[in-house]
């Protein structure tokens, strides 16, 4: 498959990794020639240097003969027009842009991006996302890592081991008889810097990184056997009222458990816009480095504090000011992917990485057909895949235990309708469920064949 | 019509003076009355040639500045406008003073409806209809101005929305709306609801059971907030508790600007029960009610009378109406309101009664008082500095406009209230001057800066009547009363040294 990529920034350049990995004819296109040059030369793509927005550089590209255009530029405005001439010059079937400002994303003004319209196929909001991504934070303190499938209906969490787990130098095979209502399955373990996906046989040991896949309503039970309390979070204190901390403010107002929270924003227009479109969180201006101002936060009693300004220093910063001061739980939004090992170093307990997020779900919306969602694990070293089997598929009407899944592939859950099962090995699958796989990178193409689809399925 | 539009505001005041004396002078010769309605018809023609030699000489005269010039035309309005309505009263009244008369048109056309005349039987009846138009015309009179002159100069209340008065006006801005053409607009597009209303209220009284004469009286007396009524007659006479519901309704009227089309300034997409001055009113009135009631009530049971459900009933409903004639500056008790003094073997206490006087009904409406929306502003302000104390750094939310409320509008409102206790105290001193004892003069004071005549009756242990007031004292009262209906600000705004020296 032909892809255009406009933006060679860190999305962009995610984006083209990801995609050229996997064996497409990717173009990159930046107006800065050094971001072209670093794509090239560290990635198997073409480069081409110049305003994405420009049909004639666009030609250059490739438009002609592409299937797909993801316009990732820092700009709403250039990324809506590149795609309306990709659409109206060049007729590249398939358009993906990425837009901040949340009032192109108005839902009353959907209809703008029809194709007789604005010819928008998929809207990526990075604050949307990152304001997800940053409930899934709070909504497990315990994990360093959250992502939900089946429509919410099950949890791939991220659980570090420490000494006092109560399941270590067990082999994992006896876990699932022990609990074995538990729908709790292990589908991955980072140890000593590796991922492996582990063998029924393997033992878990203190400082494993695991990945559990769990259904939804077993999160906290699963948490427990790890070794992991859940409290109810209810004071929250966000530092930063752009837009990633206000959807996080308004998603936390439209929860039905009464949650406490409290803004702090630097700039007082800004405070104004957020105070105005709260009700009950309480806004206050100022620097939220200010320990003053924090201690009005009441920081030293919260459950969680969110650093979620446009700098990644303040951030990280306040999520220490913050955990000095008493708070338990800080989660830091960070752009800067070197800075992330700094993060434990300096006692943070978890990190939002927009752009990671921002890729992981343009990926989704990349590999179409019958993938539904896809998540990526650590440096893209594994993924989680959920897909629907198609009826030419090998899976469809086998055991689980009669298929030859590669090593690195594990089945975390399989949807029947409206019913999500525990995959053992005498479960069937049949055509049209939906299944959940981990797979390392290694093993994705392997795993795309077995589900008949792969980036070319449109 | 185009020649009249030129014509200065007073001399068309003085021609629908004219117009509306012969009103009681048609009232009169229908019943028979020759005595009374004559000195009326003879003041109409008068009155009615003069307005016409002054308009002809002052016609196509310019004002160098068209807004102050209709401020000051209506605030003198209130000083010219009263002798002339008095002269004719004067003439049809042959046992009284021309200053009582004076006195009497005053208190009716600013809508206080304080009366000399509260014997039974004193005057003929065409007489008290007079009193009552004047009343309502003079409700009418403020509704317009409120709207045409008032706000257009962030005067009146609403400065407490729009911010300061004059504070940025672009260079390309060359030319205003003219007064005029404003004040002929919202004229014609007040006139059909206001006397609609009335018409309606009336109506609905004399079907509940209310004499013609005395419901049309009573309808005037509600749209006004004049509390106007003949013969010294106090609330509704055979309609009872019916009536009351009825009038009840119509004082919501002087509760938000929002019950008259043309007075929806901005937000107009708010809804009406959402309205800041409509549940600013329903909590007070609910509270007041209920501290009321509930002291009544404890006392009945004292008495060992509190189980009578419906006096209990009764007393509840005669509370809550008399808070909210008080609160919209109207008057008007309610017909059983002196049984919950029997009830209870209690004495109510007046002094809420001139705190709910002082309040008053909703901005450019026809009731007086400091105004509904300035004390929600002041109290906007309150909860937010409450808030601050717990969170010095806190935003408040809730718009620009909340923003503004809470702060500037405060602000404002806090000036104007504090002009007008003192007022209060400037007006309750020259009182006390004229050697009256400090708790008369103190509700006579409020009762006129608040337009609330009947405030007098009932705000002390006795009841303070106008007709035992000296000359002196009728004079201050008097004064106090025009600066409670057009509101010391626009005075002010008149008197302000910049605006004579120019």
């Amino acid at each position: 498959m032909k892809v255009i990529i406009c933006g060679a920034g860190q999305v962009g350049w995610q984006i083209a990794r990801h995609l050229s990995g996997e064996r497409n004819d990717v173009t990159v296109v930046d107006n800065n020639p050094e971001l072209v040059r670093r794509a090239t030369e560290t990635l198997d793509v073409q480069g081409v240097t110049g305003f994405a927005s420009y049909p004639d550089i666009l030609e250059k590209a490739g438009a002609r003969d592409a299937d797909m255009i993801i316009a990732a530029t820092h700009s709403d405005e250039v990324n809506m027009v590149t795609c309306q001439v990709a659409h109206s010059v060049f007729g590249v079937p398939r358009k993906i842009a990425r837009l901040r400002a949340q009032n192109y994303l108005i839902p009353a003004y959907d209809d703008l991006y029809r194709r007789d319209h604005l010819p928008i196929d998929v809207v990526i909001s990075p604050e949307r996302e990152v304001a997800e991504a940053a409930m899934q934070r709070l909504a497990a303190p315990a994990t360093f890592d959250t992502e939900s499938f089946l429509n919410g209906r099950a949890q791939l969490l991220g659980i570090a081991l420490d000494e006092d787990c109560p399941v270590l130098n067990t082999p994992l095979r006896q876990l699932t008889e022990l609990f074995s209502t538990l729908s709790a399955i292990v589908v991955g373990v980072r140890r000593g810097g590796r991922l492996f996906a582990p063998e029924p046989g393997d033992q878990l040991f203190p400082d494993d990184q695991i990945y559990v896949f769990v259904q939804s309503q077993d999160v906290n039970r699963t948490l427990e056997v790890f070794g992991k309390t859940t409290r109810k979070q209810e004071r929250i204190v966000i530092v930063g009222g752009g837009n990633v901390g206000l959807a996080v403010a308004r998603a936390l107002e439209a929860r039905t458990d009464r949650i406490r929270a409290k803004v702090i924003e630097m700039s007082r227009p800004r405070a104004e816009l957020a105070a105005d479109s709260l009700t009950r969180t309480i806004v206050l201006n100022g620097d939220g480095l200010d320990i003053d101002l924090l201690m009005e936060a009441n920081v030293d009693r919260a459950d969680a504090v969110l650093a979620v300004t446009d700098d990644d220093k303040t951030n990280m910063l306040v999520a220490v000011r913050a955990k000095a001061a008493g708070a338990s739980l800080s989660i830091a939004l960070v752009n800067d992917p070197t800075l992330v090992p700094l993060l434990a170093e300096l006692d943070i307990d978890a990190y939002i990485n927009p752009r990671a997020t921002t890729v992981s779900s343009i990926l989704r919306h990349v590999r179409h057909g019958r993938v539904r969602a896809i998540y990526s694990i650590g440096d893209a070293e594994a993924e989680l895949i959920e897909a629907q089997v198609l009826g030419t598929s090998p899976l469809a009407g086998r055991l689980v235990r009669d298929i030859e899944f590669p090593e690195g592939v594990l089945v975390g859950a399989v949807m029947k309708g409206d019913k999500v099962l525990k995959p053992t090995g005498d479960v069937r699958i049949d055509e049209g469920d939906v299944i959940a796989m981990f797979a390392m990178a290694k093993d994705v193409p392997e795993v795309e064949r077995l589900l008949q689809v792969s980036v070319d399925f449109f | 019509m185009r020649a009249l539009r030129t014509l200065p505001l007073l001399v068309l005041l003085m021609a629908l003076t004219a117009l509306a004396m012969l009103v009681p002078a048609a009232h009169a010769l229908v019943l028979g009355q020759h005595d009374a309605g004559r000195p009326f018809f003879y003041g109409a023609l008068v009155i009615g040639i003069l307005a016409a030699m002054i308009g002809i000489a002052s016609a196509n005269r310019r004002p160098r500045d068209l807004r102050h010039s209709h401020l000051r035309a209506m605030v003198v309005a209130y000083l010219v406008l009263p002798p002339l309505m008095a002269w004719p009263f004067r003439e049809a009244v042959p046992d009284t003073t021309f200053a009582n008369a004076w006195f009497e048109m005053l208190s009716s056309f600013t809508t206080t409806g304080a009366t000399l005349y509260d014997t039974p039987g004193r005057l003929p009846a065409s007489l008290h209809l007079w009193r009552a138009l004047v009343g309502w015309l003079g409700g009418f009179f403020i509704l317009v101005m409120a709207v045409a002159v008032l706000l257009p100069m962030n005067l009146g209340g609403m400065e407490v929305l729009t911010g300061r008065s004059g504070a940025t006006r672009a260079p390309q801005i060359r030319q205003v709306a003219d007064p005029r053409e404003r004040l002929e607009r919202f004229a014609l597009m007040l006139l059909p609801p206001y006397a609609g209303f009335t018409l309606l209220l009336w109506l609905g009284l004399v079907l509940a059971g209310e004499t013609g004469f005395h419901g049309l009286c009573l309808a005037m007396a509600t749209l006004s907030t004049s509390g106007i009524l003949p013969d010294g007659a106090q609330g509704v006479a055979q309609s009872g508790i019916w009536g009351e519901i009825l009038i009840a309704g119509f004082l919501f009227m002087a509760l938000t600007r929002r019950s008259y089309p043309g007075g929806l300034f901005g937000e107009g997409n708010l809804p009406v029960w959402r309205d800041p001055e409509l549940r600013m009113a329903l909590a007070i009135v609910a509270s007041v009610t209920g501290v009321l009631f509930l002291r009544h009530w404890i006392g009945a049971i004292e008495n060992r009378e509190g189980a009578d459900l419906t006096a209990l009933l009764s007393v509840l409903w005669s509370t809550a109406f008399t808070t909210l004639s008080f609160l919209t500056t109207t008057g008007l008790p309610a017909e059983e309101w002196a049984t919950a003094r029997i009830w209870s073997g209690l004495e109510t206490h007046g002094l809420i009664f001139m705190g709910l006087a002082i309040i008053g009904g909703g901005v450019a409406t026809t009731a007086g008082g400091v105004k509904l929306l300035r004390v929600y502003a002041l109290f906007r302000h309150g909860q937010r500095e409450m808030e601050r104390l717990i969170h010095p750094h806190s935003i408040g939310g809730g718009g620009a406009l909340a923003r503004q409320l809470r702060g500037e509008g405060a602000q404002m409102a806090w000036v104007f209230f504090m002009l007008f206790a003192l007022s209060i105290a400037v007006v309750v001193g020259a009182l006390t001057l004229t050697g009256m004892d400090f708790d008369p003069a103190l509700i006579l004071g409020i009762s006129a800066l608040s337009t609330t005549g009947p405030l007098a009756g009932y705000a002390g242990e006795l009841p303070v009547r106008y007709a035992e007031l000296g000359i002196w004292a009728k004079a201050i009262l008097g004064a106090a009363m025009i600066l409670g209906r057009v509101e010391a600000l626009a005075v002010l705004a008149m008197l302000a040294p910049e605006q004579w020296r120019r």
